[in-house]
């Protein structure tokens, strides 16, 4: 067994060694491939009548076979291959099969590990970020509607708004000093403006507050906490690269518990991390972001989504149990989606050589059942309101605010900017993807198309529909006889359409149902 | 929270702007990549595309010099027989061989239907006869023709008949019930009927057995299965009859045999007859 491996190893390293003399003495190219990416050969001249097949072939592997482009206007044609991530490492050739069985070698490789990650050379990975981002922006533009506009539950909590003074005068310094973390926490989230961020706060705090409220005032010190010392970890573990799974995975179950937990868990994270020095580019602050995507958003989208999709399903208010199972499962199923989501987007600007923090399905399946007993938890505590406690109601005016869809812009331009090292790429994503989030801001008093006011909505199918086509988009970029690089450009700026296409629609539906009001 | 969130974006906004000012060497601005951070892979030269432009095949190169000759071969092996001789010319045509026995004559075919009955035809006139000479004659029914040969015997008185063959008679005249073979003789008119010597005991009021005139029938029946020649002889299955014209019938009272009739007394026409 052991002569064996000498005799491998002594073998790969003669190959290393004179491979490219040999390749020399062969007349061919010796190239360096990492596995995990697509890897190209473009074909021009008489190449392109011979109908040649392009293969990778390793020793005692199946070849795998390059996927043809369409033939550019210029005659030639991207051959394209995905080199797998589990791809032995070690000598390969580069081979041209002519239709009559006629082989011929026309590169030498050496496949190597992944060394340098790229989200755009791994255009499935790519793919899915995109997708997910054109879901979430499609569900925002539907979320305006009537429909959805109204969201409530029964609050316990104690928010004091502008008598607080007087509350807080009134009680004894020993009341003050007791309560001094729950008053904390319900003046900062009193402070928020009346939007989504702060219903959404309110309400995943409602269960924990119902459950133990010195649970609901130290949470938030637990998750602050939390942050450090998993910003700790990872900087012990030498970077957020070689971080153990498990520190994200139990920071996002602190933020499904209780979101605003979960903010505290990705201040405090940052707080450190910025301590130690780690964030002195932008791209350590769009790494901070990612970090509270990650975080953050499988808590947030859940709750929208397990409260707008059962109002497809019911016709009844509030919707039957069926409708809500559904809510829940298709939200939970959403939350891990974006789980998933920001740690691609943390992969996807992650510097260090060698990184490889792939999400496995446990990983996800975790995310999910949690997300599912919270549902559980909250129709069975949440949808029994307490006599004498007010119903919390909030009416989405408007989905988002210019800060919102300013930081989009932001956040779009940030990591296109980082993967394509495109200022002009960037920022033609950047407008493209912000725009439906600038259009929620938009609304028509004057619209005259009475009939879309009558089309029902379906916030699920919408969202599906329109990232249906940006896959389309997808599938069809893949064929063109371009560079993977550009190939990822050309998408980055084309799957913003679907996007605003749907807002324009959602403007103009949400526009003649407000005359439709007005006029009644 | 608002607050802390706006104060760590600062102050990592102040330390991007540090760290970029912090940097002391000779890097262009580009080199200090503030925005991408430290990538020591950017460098690193991975993952090239290979770009092929295939050119036409080339012509054939010159054909090279020619090579040393080579050693003799080894002895071959010994060569295959050789193809046979043509064949030699034919020979001269024997002589014809003898001419081979005819055939077996082959089925007679079906009988035809009966034709309609004619009308009674015209006495014809006698005809220049033979006298007790074999001869073709025509029989009717069953058989279009039969050969008859007549045979006599001399006596102390004259030639009497001894018998009658008969051949070539279709096969179709022997059945089963048997068909019967009439013989008819008819007694001259006039001159001389030879008397029997000694008398024959069959006289009874004449001297002669017969008379001018009498018309004589023979009787034979034909036996169930064909036969070449059936001889019409003197013996117990022939039956001779004197025709009776005065009562239109023969008669069966005076039996004959074919050796009571003499060939003298006979006209020169016999008739045959072939019925059921």
């Amino acid at each position: 067994m052991i002569g064996k491996f000498k005799l491998t190893l002594l073998g790969v390293i003669l190959f290393a060694l004179f491979a490219p003399f040999y390749s020399a003495l062969a007349d061919v190219p010796f190239l360096r491939w990492e596995r995990g990416q697509v890897q190209e050969v473009v074909l021009g001249g008489v190449a392109l009548e011979n109908n040649w097949e392009i293969q990778l072939q390793g020793d005692g592997l199946a070849p795998l076979i390059f996927a043809e482009s369409d033939k550019s206007e210029t005659d030639y044609i991207v051959f394209s291959l995905m080199i797998p991530d589990d791809q032995p490492v070690g000598p390969y050739t580069v081979v041209a099969v002519k239709p009559g069985g006629e082989i011929k070698v026309i590169a030498t490789v050496q496949m190597l590990g992944v060394e340098k990650y790229e989200v755009i050379r791994v255009p499935r990975d790519l793919a899915f970020i995109v997708g997910i981002l054109i879901f979430i922006t499609a569900f925002a533009s539907t979320l305006r509607a009537k429909k959805y506009s109204v969201m409530s539950f029964s609050s316990t909590q104690q928010i004091f708004k502008e008598n607080f003074a007087q509350e807080k005068a009134r009680m004894s310094i020993a009341k003050r000093i007791s309560s001094a973390p729950y008053l904390m926490r319900t003046r900062a989230i009193s402070n928020f403006e009346t939007s989504l961020f702060k219903f959404l706060m309110l309400r995943e705090g409602e269960l924990i507050h119902r459950i133990s409220k010195p649970l609901y005032s130290f949470l938030p010190f637990v998750g602050f906490a939390g942050g450090m010392i998993a910003a700790n970890e990872t900087n012990l573990a030498g970077g957020i690269a070689s971080a153990s799974l498990a520190v994200f995975i139990a920071m996002a179950l602190i933020g499904i518990l209780d979101a605003y937990s979960g903010v505290f868990a990705v201040l405090g994270f940052w707080f450190i991390q910025l301590s130690l020095g780690n964030i002195s580019s932008f791209r350590d602050i769009l790494l901070m972001l990612a970090v509270a995507i990650g975080w953050l958003a499988p808590v947030l989208a859940f709750t929208v989504a397990s409260n707008t999709i059962p109002r497809d399903l019911s016709k009844s208010t509030p919707p039957s149990s069926i409708a809500n199972s559904i809510g829940i499962f298709v939200g939970a199923l959403f939350g891990a989606s974006t789980f998933y989501f920001g740690h691609k987007l943390i992969n996807s600007i992650l510097i260090e050589i060698g990184a490889q923090r792939e999400v496995s399905l446990i990983t996800l399946a975790i995310i999910s059942g949690a997300l599912v007993v919270r549902g559980i938890a909250d129709q069975l505590i949440l949808g029994q309101p307490k006599e004498g406690t007010p119903l919390e109601s909030i009416t989405i005016a408007r989905v988002n605010s210019p800060q919102t869809a300013f930081g989009v812009m932001i956040l779009v331009f940030g990591f296109v900017y980082l993967w394509t090292q495109s200022s002009q790429s960037a920022l033609m994503a950047a407008g493209l993807f912000a725009t439906p989030y600038i259009l929620l801001l938009i609304r028509f008093n004057k619209f005259r198309l009475g009939f879309l006011s009558k089309i029902p909505r379906n916030i699920l199918i919408e969202s599906l529909v329109i990232t249906a086509i940006g896959f389309y988009i997808f599938r069809e970029i893949s064929s063109a006889p371009f560079l993977v690089g550009e190939k990822s450009r050309q998408f980055l700026i084309l799957a913003g359409l679907p996007g605003i296409v749907h807002a324009i629609y959602s403007v103009a539906c949400d526009s003649a149902n407000r005359v439709e009001i007005l006029e009644q | 929270m608002r607050k802390f969130f706006s104060l760590l974006l600062i102050i990592s906004l102040a330390q991007v702007g540090i760290t970029y000012a912090a940097e002391t060497g000779t890097a262009t601005l580009g080199e200090r990549d503030y925005i991408f951070g430290l990538s020591q892979a950017s460098d690193v030269n991975l993952n090239q595309v290979l770009f092929l432009l295939a050119g036409k095949d080339g012509e054939p190169g010159v054909a090279g010099r020619d090579g040393i000759d080579g050693i003799d071969g080894i002895n071959g092996i010994n060569g295959l027989d050789g193809v046979n001789g043509v064949d030699g010319i034919n020979g001269i045509d024997g002589v014809d061989g003898r001419d081979g026995v005819d055939g077996r004559d082959g089925r007679d075919g079906r009988d035809g239907t009966d034709g309609a009955q004619g009308p009674a035809g015209e006495n014809g006139q006698d005809a220049a006869g033979v006298t007790s000479t074999l001869g073709l004659l025509t029989a009717s029914s069953c058989t279009d023709s039969a050969e008859i040969n007549l045979s006599s015997d001399f006596t102390d008185t004259g030639f009497t008949f001894l018998k009658i063959e008969m051949s070539e008679i279709n096969a179709n005249c022997f059945t089963t019930p048997n068909k019967v073979l009439a013989i008819y003789f008819k007694i001259r008119s006039a001159g001389s009927i030879t008397v029997a010597n000694p008398v024959s005991a069959k006289l009874e009021n004449s001297l002669t057995i017969y008379d001018f005139r009498d018309t004589l029938r023979c009787t034979y029946d034909l036996p169930g299965t064909a036969q070449a020649v059936v001889t019409f002889a003197n013996n117990a299955a022939t039956d001779c009859r004197i025709y009776n014209s005065a009562t239109g019938s023969y008669d069966f009272s005076e039996a004959l045999t074919l050796n009571d009739i003499y060939t003298a007394d006979v006209n020169e026409f016999i008739g045959i007859e072939i019925y059921e």
